[in-house]
């Protein structure tokens, strides 16, 4: 299934992960943070899946979540990421 | 054996200017 966005993270944006499982995304205006479900999301992008296909991964890692939650609250947060220019597509 | 489930919240993130 790849019919939804395919999200990279803008110039100069990068995932840094942290020894202890936790990541920032490093930006040229500052340092973003995260919680661990944004974390899971944005480990799976690689410029190469889209939306629907990190949707379909972390519905298979086992959360305890209804997979419609799951795949709403990601939809969402990727919409809410480009719009603060942290991901385009 | 039973596997435990990973918890979910809804992702969020927190843009910290420099300043961090």
């Amino acid at each position: 299934m790849n019919a939804t966005p395919v999200p990279a993270f803008e110039r100069g944006v990068r995932l840094r992960e942290e020894a202890d499982g936790s990541a920032v995304l490093l930006v040229p205006e500052g340092v973003v943070r995260l919680n661990a479900s944004a974390v899971a999301a944005l480990r799976l992008l690689d410029g190469r899946r889209s939306i629907d296909d990190i949707v379909s991964a972390l519905r298979e890692s086992g959360y305890d979540a209804p997979e419609d939650h799951i795949a709403e609250d990601v939809r969402e947060l990727f919409v809410r990421l480009r719009e603060r220019r942290l991901v385009r597509w | 054996m039973t596997q435990t489930r990973k918890h979910w919240d809804r992702p969020d993130f927190e843009v910290l200017p420099l300043g961090v």
